[in-house]
């Protein structure tokens, strides 16, 4: 196992000053599964970018491969050396078959004018055998569900002569029986002698899969090590760098009334008989992955998703909740998890996106804007928020991740909400300006709103909430005390099987 | 293999002709008779032609209303210079095919150089290149044709004469189109440009990731969509025997209700051949029946209109379906 195929040393990379990568240096030997963890914002994508050749890093670094120095690798020098990164988009044709997706790379090196289609069957049964998958070759890739058309870009990066193949958290769109399947066939990958760099941050399956894993964190590399040499707590330790065990926060809030109190809600097939109070002034935490229904209950909450069955109070009167329009004017605010196409028009102003939610009461008498009170309003939040924006006439996909998710909720704190709804709060927020919103976060909830604040960043729920709700197939399992839990008993609760399922031990 | 077939639109489709053919013969009783279809086979090759070129641009995700246009400077042109000299018919079919594909590449290169929507793009030179025609032209009608265009229009490949002395057969024109149709699916489904077109039209990002030479792909769409339309416009000399600077200027909305009808996805990326056929066909087939039951022509648009939201309406309500299968699957 001495001879890696893939050497990366003194990789850094800057963009405008700010360091996305530090330092790093990665070996990846043939015929292993080697994990890349680290937070969001800890610079596994830019990684990932320099090695497919997309990315060029700053000068001094040295990038050997099959025992080939690159000076400059280009996307195509990586992908002859044997490199295939399969992205999360797939980059499939939904309207062509599973042969042609696996086989027309092939056809098109070969510079073929002509197709044979017992050829393309040929090239991508043997790619499939290789791996031990079973797809119908002529089945249109558009029909198959995810698990399966990562398996045919699995099978292409194959036939393109792949030997490491990268694979940008493949199962962030998969259920948990996908996830087995998805893992036995990088198994037999492996088996084969090639090589896999699996990028994610879900602790059980790193646990599962790898053969070594490497750590980042804010653009360093912490260190590379045997999987069977570490426990889950210390792994969590080297992506966070803190051992964070109690809670930083004091009880502050007043259990008198609750603001929002939700009995036995249900929706089938999303979360069933939710049971849960916040009071004013709460940080109340929900995690649970992705499937668990953390998602759709919010939307329940916001009118999004409406419930089969049970009650919502609020300030001890019942609502139906059967529209967004109803939520706002009940005082529920709800930043979305994916703000980029829920949250914020990104091609419209700084400004803009920040009064849409007042709109109607800016208007004067004759229909128009006042523009003062705009501005007053853009001044104030950009202000209060410390938004980095050099002008409130900005268009909003200018800014950063971070100052982008502070103008979403500048456009919900200008409606005064009595609750805040976060879903995912500073996912794609890089390192820094996470600890910001976190304190942002805290100061709102010290005026006395209620927040929901739901997360699969466990470290994030346990240091910024009162309480921590786990959510688990739907129902919520566990109700914890911010301050006398840990990340380590909470991930214990998540990864745990169902009962029906015990793990067998020797 | 069969069962995929049964499933398909083109069967559906296929059913859908068969059965409105037989209920509007149970009405006229003059629908279902050789000389009606032969006929309808005949008269409907200049929209076949011009159908398969529209699909091939809008299966690579694009769409063309400049090529009613095309075909009618094409037609001009090339009818104005062979008046010249004698000329001849290949002359003619080759002078019209080089103008189209020529005036395609004046799309082709717009949407490329400046990467501007192919529906402003061919709405723009639509009508610059009809509106040129009309003002550097004298005299924009052509009432008399050489005879070789109306004696191409009366070959049969085979007929037969009945007992009133009509001829009925499969006409020439229809036959030109049926080949053109075939080779066009030939070289969909047997060559790596026609692959390169299902990419295009299926994931345009991967497809350039791939490694599939977009530019060249999007020159030949347009030039063939631009041939194709010049072929259509002297197979309609052929058959109407004059050439006029308007007649084909509204054959847009015909065209897209066809292929559109035939399966294929304003967004690029699905549909066949043979269902614009069926598509060409069925609305052929519906105006035809409409003129047979005595309705009023005013009607034809509102019919038309009606096809294109429908088969829209169905395509994405399948498609719908079809996605909420697989998220139960993947749960």
């Amino acid at each position: 196992m001495d001879a890696a195929f893939l050497s990366l040393t003194n990789i850094n990379k800057s963009y405008a000053g700010v360091r996305a990568l530090s330092q790093v240096d990665l070996g990846i030997q043939a015929g292993e599964v080697h994990c890349l963890v680290g937070e969001n914002g800890s610079g596994k994508s830019t990684l990932i970018k320099v090695i497919a050749g997309v990315v060029q890093p700053d000068p001094g670094a040295s990038i050997l491969i099959n025992n080939r120095q690159f000076a400059r690798l280009s996307p195509i020098d990586s992908m002859l050396a044997g490199i295939q990164v399969i992205y999360q988009d797939l980059s499939l044709f939904p309207n062509l078959t599973v042969a042609e997706n696996i086989a027309i790379n092939q056809c098109l090196e070969e510079k073929r004018v002509l197709v044979r289609r017992s050829q393309l069957t040929a090239l991508a049964r043997e790619a499939m055998g290789r791996i031990g998958a079973e797809l119908d070759p002529d089945g249109l890739v558009g029909e198959l569900p995810i698990a399966r058309q990562q398996i045919v870009a699995i099978c292409r990066s194959i036939t393109r002569g792949g030997k490491l193949i990268v694979m940008d958290e493949p199962t962030s769109s998969l259920g948990k029986r996908d996830i087995e399947y998805l893992f036995s066939i990088i198994r037999k990958i492996r088996d084969r002698g090639l090589s896999v760099l699996f990028v994610g941050h879900k602790l059980n399956e790193i646990f599962e899969i790898a053969d070594r894993v490497s750590i980042l964190r804010d653009g360093k590399k912490v260190g590379t090590s045997e999987i069977g040499l570490l426990d889950k707590e210390q792994l969590i330790e080297l992506m966070t760098g803190r051992r964070i065990s109690a809670s930083t926060y004091a009880k502050s809030y007043s259990t008198a009334r609750p603001l929002l109190e939700v009995r036995g809600l249900s929706k089938k097939g999303q979360f069933n008989d939710v049971n849960l109070q916040l009071y004013h002034g709460e940080i109340l935490g929900i995690t649970g992955l992705i499937g668990s229904g953390r998602t759709e209950l919010a939307l329940a909450l916001f009118g999004l998703n409406p419930p089969d069955a049970g009650r919502i109070l609020i300030e001890g009167r019942e609502h139906t909740i059967a529209s967004a329009d109803k939520a706002v004017s009940l005082g529920i605010s709800y930043l979305p998890e994916d703000r980029l196409t829920q949250g914020l028009f990104m091609e419209h102003t700084v400004s803009r996106n920040m009064i849409v939610t007042v709109i109607r009461q800016l208007a004067r008498v004759t229909g128009l804007l006042d523009a003062k009170r705009v501005k007053q309003i853009n001044a104030r939040w950009i202000k209060e928020l410390n938004i980095r924006t050099p002008s409130a006439e900005l268009q909003v996909k200018q800014l950063s991740g971070g100052n982008q998710q502070r103008v979403v909720l500048a456009k919900w704190l200008e409606r005064k909400p009595k609750i805040l709804i976060l879903d995912g709060p500073t996912i794609g927020v890089d390192v820094g300006a996470k600890q910001e919103i976190h304190q942002i976060i805290k100061s709102l909830a010290e005026s006395g709103i209620g927040i929901l604040m739901i997360s699969d960043e466990v470290a994030e729920v346990v240091a910024y909430s009162h309480r921590i709700l786990v959510m688990k197939d739907g129902r919520i399992g566990t109700e914890l005390d911010a301050a006398g839990t840990s990340e380590s008993e909470i991930l214990e609760q998540l990864n745990t099987r169902p009962a029906a399922r015990p793990e067998v031990k020797a | 293999m069969k069962r995929a077939f049964l499933r398909s639109h083109e069967f559906v489709l296929l059913a859908i002709l068969i059965g409105f053919s037989v209920l509007v013969n149970a009405i006229s009783k003059s629908f279902l008779t050789a000389e009606n279809l032969f006929d309808i086979l005949k008269s409907s090759s200049i929209m076949g032609t011009m159908a398969i070129g529209v699909f091939v641009v809008m299966l690579s995700g694009g769409i063309d209303l400049s090529f009613p246009a095309i075909a009618t400077v094409s037609m001009y042109v090339a009818v104005r210079v062979l008046l010249l000299f004698d000329g001849n018919l290949p002359l003619a079919f080759l002078m019209a095919s080089l103008i189209g594909a020529a005036l395609g590449s004046v799309n082709a290169f717009l949407i490329h150089r400046f990467k501007i929507p192919t529906m402003i793009v061919t709405l723009g030179t639509a009508s610059i290149f009809h509106g040129a025609m009309l003002t550097l032209a004298d005299v924009p009608h052509i009432y008399s044709v050489p005879a070789y265009f109306f004696e191409f229009s009366t070959k049969y490949i085979f007929s037969w004469t009945k007992s009133g002395g009509t001829t009925i057969g499969f006409s020439t024109l229809a036959f030109l189109m049926l080949v053109i149709a075939a080779l066009t699916w030939l070289l969909l489904r047997f060559t790596m440009l026609g692959k390169g077109i299902y990419a295009l039209g299926g994931n345009p990002e991967a497809a350039k990731r791939a490694g599939f030479n977009i530019t060249r792909i999007q020159f030949f769409i347009y030039c063939f969509v631009g041939l194709l339309s010049g072929i259509a416009s002297i197979q309609y000399v052929c058959l109407v025997r004059h050439v006029h600077p308007f007649n084909l200027m509204g054959l847009q909305l015909d065209v897209i209700a066809a292929v559109v009808l035939g399966g294929a996805s304003l967004a690029g990326g699905s549909g066949t051949v043979l269902g614009t056929l069926l598509g060409v066909w069925m609305i052929y087939a519906i105006r035809n029946s409409l003129v047979l039951m005595r309705i009023p022509s005013y009607w034809d648009p509102v019919v038309i209109g009606l096809i294109i939201v429908a088969s829209t309406a169905i395509n994405a309500y399948r498609q719908q379906l079809r996605k909420t299968e697989t998220r139960v699957i993947n749960a």
